[in-house]
């Protein structure tokens, strides 16, 4: 049957009724997958193989390209402070909850340099709850982008791979972690028990991110001063200033007590500040968050040491 | 594994009874194998399985083969009474996808920063877990409205199941890139001009005109306009036009005239094809608003009778003058009007008196009842003087078309039993509103409504029709009970007050306010679909939106270009061969089954339902009561002059437990006819396809004429009872958010804070960018559908990339020797937004000055190049998502602005072109593959899973 929209012939395979249109009051013929498969790409097998060599030549291609790639010189060791700079506030912008981790990381590497140390560090803020990034993410990000620096203590001591305790590991009826669904079935034999192996003599491993100590560098020391808490609370006071005083009273309320959303909806409405259907209250917990002024732990928001330097300058002037 | 104690169900059960107090009771998984990913023995024997398509939203009826417990082969089920046996490229691929060996098995949390493939498997309960935590916390810090969601048409959507999601979290938005750019504006003017149900309207690629599938239709002739059946929904809309065309009986073959900038596969059939440069069509439709009216072409009678047009309209309010304004009563059905019998205005009873002559044009003065006198213009004078300006000459200069080939497509259309289908064309450019509602204007003029071969149709209403779920609810009735005033005052429709219908945001707006904050900061984005860079708008403009974001959840078959630009979760759901839904077809009732069920994926509205869940178990009220029958739905809905649109709370539906409750809830009222019974879904299975009313009992015209059972004729369900062309309604909408402000306390008037100004009747806009005076960006661009890729999907089916490899731009003869661009080279196509590339087909199949092209992505290059996957061979890196937006719809800009080309030698991405490369997704049902690990790299994405994985969460 033709069509007379497309000319087609009532489709012979799925191909066909593809590329016609609609095939009037004709049932599509039925292939199975196999069929067609065969008809696609096993009608002419040297049709198939020079196929297999064009997607071979484009992997080895894409394998050059990559090996290319990783021969270039890493960022931070070619890039210039300013760059290191520029490079430093995309990583501080590159998600919207993450810019309070990486400048408290950054500042924290002023005055403490163990990578464990930092690690911990980061591990412990109130906005890591409900990050499953490792914390490792934040060194190394700002460590590439070149806002950290770092060596290997002098003290330093490389570790080397641990042999396998191939006994130990597969012991019946508890596994790795003693959880019996991780045991083997009964009568497994473990590959890595192999004596010969677990006696062989350890690899050294090379350093993991937590063993270099950090120092800030030049152009980190350059974005602390930028994203510094105070200046860029000021700033917020200068882009909104109709809305600066329900943002002091804000840090007023939360300077005590973890404060919730709604206690401080209440403090802004029955002091006459502007919330409305074109400002919602949230708006100033966004702003104030977001420049430093105010962290959310243990389910209240608190006014930060930065909101409660500026209440205090405020008050001086 | 666990032991529980507690059920899901009767966890659910218990949350409903002692609220909070279940919160600390944690969860409760049973589970369940799924089916093998592989076929395991040959017995040989084959089942065949009905179900319906869902690889586009055109629906077809289908038999799947099963062998082995795989899926072998499909084919058209003859007893589907759209699509008669028939089945699309799209549909056929459905297999692929399946069984495509990039399918999301397992949900995954991101540990590698966006954009790079560094995820690690988790369970469902962790995943939901995690993400239920991220949810709590912001509505903590935030407030509900720092979380939105968004959806998309392709890919086995259920449309309503974000926003039932967004409302029950106690957020306002939710959003589809389609919406506004596609079928918000047709739909919306329809039910407020038209007031028929949310189908009945004149797009005929939503499934709808459902005259056409009656091969008996006296139909004699179609305005296709923008409309391209046999390329959008081949199998359904494209064989009943065809078939139409083809007729051979003692009917006529239909007649076409098609508007479209491409010479597409209808338009090559056409008597008349309008080649109308992008973004022009509303000057070409008030043209022959004109030319009707100047030539007494329209049907005087049912002008008079049963439209507005006769009303008199307040010249200050733009509204029509009930007959309270000069002392009636009001709500009664009755307007003024002037009546030349008794040569005043005067009120006009319903149903219209056989004793009047009303004037369909001209001004009169009217006495209000406090003494005040107005002249007054009938809604067909105010009409008749917007259209004033666009002669034949006029419109043909603007259209870029022949004048003489504008009249004899309009003596087409006027000189036979005709009918306009209205395509998506116009709604993709900010003349949406005003083109949809010309388009009705011109259906109403001619009397096209209700009649033989008319596309506006309420079949159904007078025979017994189940209510089925996102069938009947589509963007009503979802949870209205769950919506406050405050949260419906808060959405972010930017005053484009027809979002309201869908119960959608603008998504410029929300856009606007992630990066200001203002008036509160979007901060969780929760999507489903596939690949968002692919189907929205200045795609460019979201990835720079993406940092601001804290969280960004991702459900779908399959990794996309989102996936790995912003996905931080990952959840795996069903394709359409694994999803249980009754499905309403014409005057039928056909099954979606679960044919098969492969990993760890979950039904879409199962997967809501399940982070709600846990919602509830964390004690958030709000997802508690949200699994409460007596919360959910509060009883029956109520409506305007028992039509279609509401003044009430519409029923909605609590949260599904398991997949058996969830299909069991998606019956809703079905009926069995044999029984009279209700009926359950494995009723429906038993049963299978079943006529749910007799065809001639069903398929009724004149509707409106029907008693109402009071001596009086239904009328259509409008306030007035008549159909309403000159649109004060629109007005009412901007004003107040009449009729779709719809929360928990019923019919609201917006906040006055919100008001915005509508116009009653047509205005035409210029295209923002045009070539009339673009001397940089010289090139129209238009787009529109192939045949097939249905959206953003299937761009990883083997087979269909094969017939269709590249992104292909359509350049005229002219234009391709003015820019050195030769057939099947690479073109560089530029706009003010960005650049993309296309591979050239040269062509006199468009104007001179007009392109064409269609979206476009490449799964090839996720892994290797993501941000290459959506850049590489997108229309949506060119698209216009800035103001000007449409009024009341917010449409922006995706067809109808300018661009510019030069030839390239190759694409500079390293897509795949060669039919041997797509190879790599042929499906990999046949081998057994190894067990995926706890890391989700981009290598064991690619694996199968053991069969001995157990999946789905399924309650006792």
């Amino acid at each position: 049957m033709v069509d007379e929209t497309t000319g087609a012939v009532a489709a012979a395979t799925a191909r066909d009724a593809a590329a016609s249109a609609p095939v009037t009051d004709a049932h599509t013929p039925h292939y199975t997958e196999e069929e067609i498969l065969q008809k696609f790409f096993a009608d002419n097998e040297e049709e198939a193989a020079e196929s297999e060599e064009e997607i071979d030549d484009l992997i080895e291609a894409q394998e050059a390209a990559e090996e290319e790639e990783a021969r270039k010189p890493p960022f931070r060791d070619v890039a210039t402070e300013d760059e290191m700079v520029d490079a430093t506030r995309k990583v501080f912008d590159s998600q919207g909850n993450f810019r309070a981790i990486f400048y408290q990381l950054l500042d924290a590497a002023r005055t403490e340099h163990a990578g464990a140390a930092l690690s911990d560090f980061v591990a412990n803020l109130p906005e890591m709850k409900l990050v499953t990034y490792p914390t490792t993410y934040f060194i190394e990000s700002l460590y590439d982008a070149g806002a950290l620096d770092r060596a290997l203590p002098a003290d330093y001591v490389p570790r080397t791979a641990a042999p396998v305790d191939a006994e130990a590991f597969f012991k019946e009826g508890t596994g790795a972690e003693g959880d019996p669904d991780l045991a083997p079935a009964a009568g497994a034999q473990p590959a890595a028990a192999d004596a010969a192996e677990a006696d062989a003599e350890a690899d050294t491993l090379p350093p993991a991110l937590t063993d270099y100590d950090y120092t800030v560098s030049p152009a980190g020391e350059r974005i602390l001063s930028d994203f510094s808490p105070l200046r860029r609370i000021a700033e917020l006071f200068d882009v909104e200033p109709d809305l600066v005083g329900g943002f002091k009273a804000v840090l007023e309320f939360c300077q005590d007590a973890g404060r919730s959303r709604e206690e401080i909806e209440e403090v802004l409405k029955e002091k006459g500040f502007h919330i409305g259907l074109d400002l919602d209250s949230s708006f100033y917990l966004d702003r104030l968050e977001q420049q430093g002024g105010l962290v959310w732990k243990n389910k209240g928001w608190h006014t930060t040491a930065a909101g409660v330097e500026i209440l205090q300058q405020s008050e001086r002037e | 594994m666990k032991e529980h104690t507690l059920t899901r169900r009767t966890f659910v059960k218990a949350a409903a009874a002692v609220g909070a107090a279940i919160a600390a009771s944690g969860t409760s998984e049973t589970l369940v194998k799924a089916d093998k990913a592989f076929a395991e023995g040959d017995s040989g024997q084959e089942e065949i399985v009905s179900t319906v398509c869902r690889a586009c939203i055109a629906q077809c009826s289908v038999l799947a083969h099963v062998r082995d417990g795989r899926v072998v082969k499909l084919e058209g089920d003859p007893r589907g009474p759209m699509s008669k046996g028939s089945m699309c490229a799209k549909g056929l691929a459905g297999i692929q996808a399946l069984y495509n060996p990039m399918r999301n098995k397992y949900p995954m949390i991101r540990t590698g920063k966006r954009g790079t493939c560094e995820f690690r498997r988790a369970s469902w309960d962790e995943a939901t877990d995690y993400v239920a935590d991220q949810l709590l916390d912001h509505i903590n810090k935030y407030g509900p409205e720092s979380i939105f969601a968004s959806t998309g048409g392709g890919g086995n959507p259920h449309i309503s199941g974000p926003i039932r999601f967004i409302n029950t979290i106690g957020s306002p938005n939710n959003f589809e890139p389609g919406c506004a750019q596609c079928y918000l504006p047709r739909q919306t003017q329809a039910r407020l001009v038209y007031g028929g149900g949310p189908d009945d309207n004149l797009s005929i690629a939503d499934s709808n005109v459902l005259d056409f599938y009656d091969r008996e239709s006296e139909v004699e002739a179609a305005v296709l306009w923008g409309a391209g059946p046999s390329w959008s929904a081949p199998s359904m809309t494209g064989r009943t036009v065809a078939d139409l065309r083809n007729r051979k009986t003692n009917l006529q073959g239909l007649k076409t005239v098609v508007v479209d900038p491409r010479l597409t596969a209808d338009a090559s059939k056409a008597d008349v094809w309008l080649p109308v440069r992008p973004g022009t069509d509303v000057a070409l439709m008030m043209c022959w608003i004109k030319y009707i009216i100047d030539n007494n072409l329209y049907d005087e009678d049912f002008c008079k009778k049963w439209t507005n047009f006769p009303f008199l309209v307040d010249p200050d309010t733009k509204i029509d003058l009930d007959a309270g304004v000069i002392g009636g009563p009001a709500n009664n059905f009755e307007y003024v009007v002037y009546d030349n019998n008794q040569k005043k205005a005067v009120v006009m009873p319903y149903p219209y008196p056989d004793d009047y002559d009303v004037a369909l044009f001209g001004e009169y003065e009217v006495t209000f009842s406090d003494g005040t006198k107005k002249t007054c213009k009938t809604g067909f004078q105010v009409l008749k003087e917007a259209c004033d300006e666009f002669s034949l000459e006029k419109a043909a200069e603007i259209c870029w078309l022949d004048a003489d080939k504008i009249e004899e497509a309009i003596k087409i259309y006027v000189n036979n039993v005709s009918t306009l289908i209205h395509g998506l064309a116009t709604d993709q450019f900010p003349n949406s509103a005003q083109a949809a509602l010309a388009a009705l204007e011109l259906e109403c003029m001619m009397g096209h409504v209700e009649k033989p071969g008319a596309a506006l149709q309420r079949f159904g209403v007078l025979s017994h029709s189940p209510g089925i779920i996102e069938n009947d609810t589509f963007g009503m009735g979802c949870y209205q009970n769950l919506i406050t005033r405050d949260m419906l005052n808060k959405r972010l429709v930017g005053g484009h007050n027809g979002f309201y219908n869908w119960q959608m945001a603008h998504i410029p707006t929300v856009q606007q306010a992630i990066r200001t904050g203002k008036p509160y900061k979007p901060r969780v984005w929760m999507e489903r679909s596939g690949n968002k860079f692919a189907v929205i708008g200045n795609a460019r403009s979201w990835y720079e939106t993406l940092p601001e974001l804290d969280l960004i959840v991702h459900a779908y078959m399959y990794p996309t270009s989102f996936t790995i630009e912003a996905a931080d979760v990952v959840f795996p759901l069903r394709e359409w061969l694994e999803c249980p839904k009754p499905v309403k077809l014409m005057n039928w009732i056909f099954p979606r089954r679960e044919v098969t069920h492969l990993f760890e994926t979950a039904d879409e509205t199962l997967y809501w339902s399940r982070l709600i869940e846990k919602l509830a178990e964390k004690g958030y009220q709000r997802a508690i009561d949200s699994f409460k029958d007596e919360v959910a739905n509060p009883g029956k809905s109520h409506t305007i002059n028992g039509g279609n649109m509401q003044d009430g709370i519409a029923k909605g539906w609590r949260w599904a437990y398991d997949e058996d409750d969830l299909a069991n809830l998606f019956c809703n009222d079905l009926v069995d006819p044999d029984t009279e019974q209700p009926m359950s879904w494995q009723q429906l299975l038993d049963k299978g396809p079943f006529e749910y009313a007799p065809y001639d009992e069903w398929h009724q015209y004149y509707v409106y004429l029907h008693d109402d059972g009071t001596g009086k004729p239904m009328g259509f369900g409008t306030p007035s009872k008549r159909v309403e062309p000159y649109s004060d309604i629109t007005v009412k909408l901007g004003r107040t958010g009449y009729p779709f402000a719809l929360c928990n306390e019923g019919l609201i008037e917006l906040d006055p804070s919100l008001s915005v100004e509508y116009e009653p009747v047509p205005f035409y806009m210029e295209p923002h960018e045009s070539p009339l005076y673009d001397t940089e960006y010289p090139l129209s661009l238009t787009s529109g559908r192939v045949p097939i890729y249905h959206h953003g999907t299937l761009r990883n089916s083997p087979w269909l990339r094969e017939i269709m490899p590249t992104a292909e731009i359509w350049v005229n003869e002219q234009d391709a020797d003015k820019y050195s661009i030769v057939n099947e080279g690479w073109v560089k196509v530029e706009s003010r937004r960005g650049e993309t590339y296309a591979r050239a087909v040269v062509t006199e199949n468009v104007s001179p000055g007009v392109v064409f092209l269609e979206r476009f992505w490449n799964p090839e290059l996720l892994d290797t190049d993501p941000y290459g996957s959506w850049n590489a061979e997108n229309v949506n890196v060119l698209t216009k998502n800035d103001a000007p937006f449409n009024d009341v719809y917010g449409t922006y800009t995706l067809r109808g602005f300018q661009v510019k080309i030069s030839p390239v030698d190759k694409c500079p991405y390293d897509v795949y072109v060669e039919p041997k490369q797509f190879s790599v997704w042929l499906p990999q049902y046949s081998d057994k593959t190894t067990e995926p690990t706890g890391e989700a790299t981009w290598e064991n994405w690619q694996e199968f899973p053991d069969d001995d994985l157990v999946c789905q969460i399924k309650a006792e």
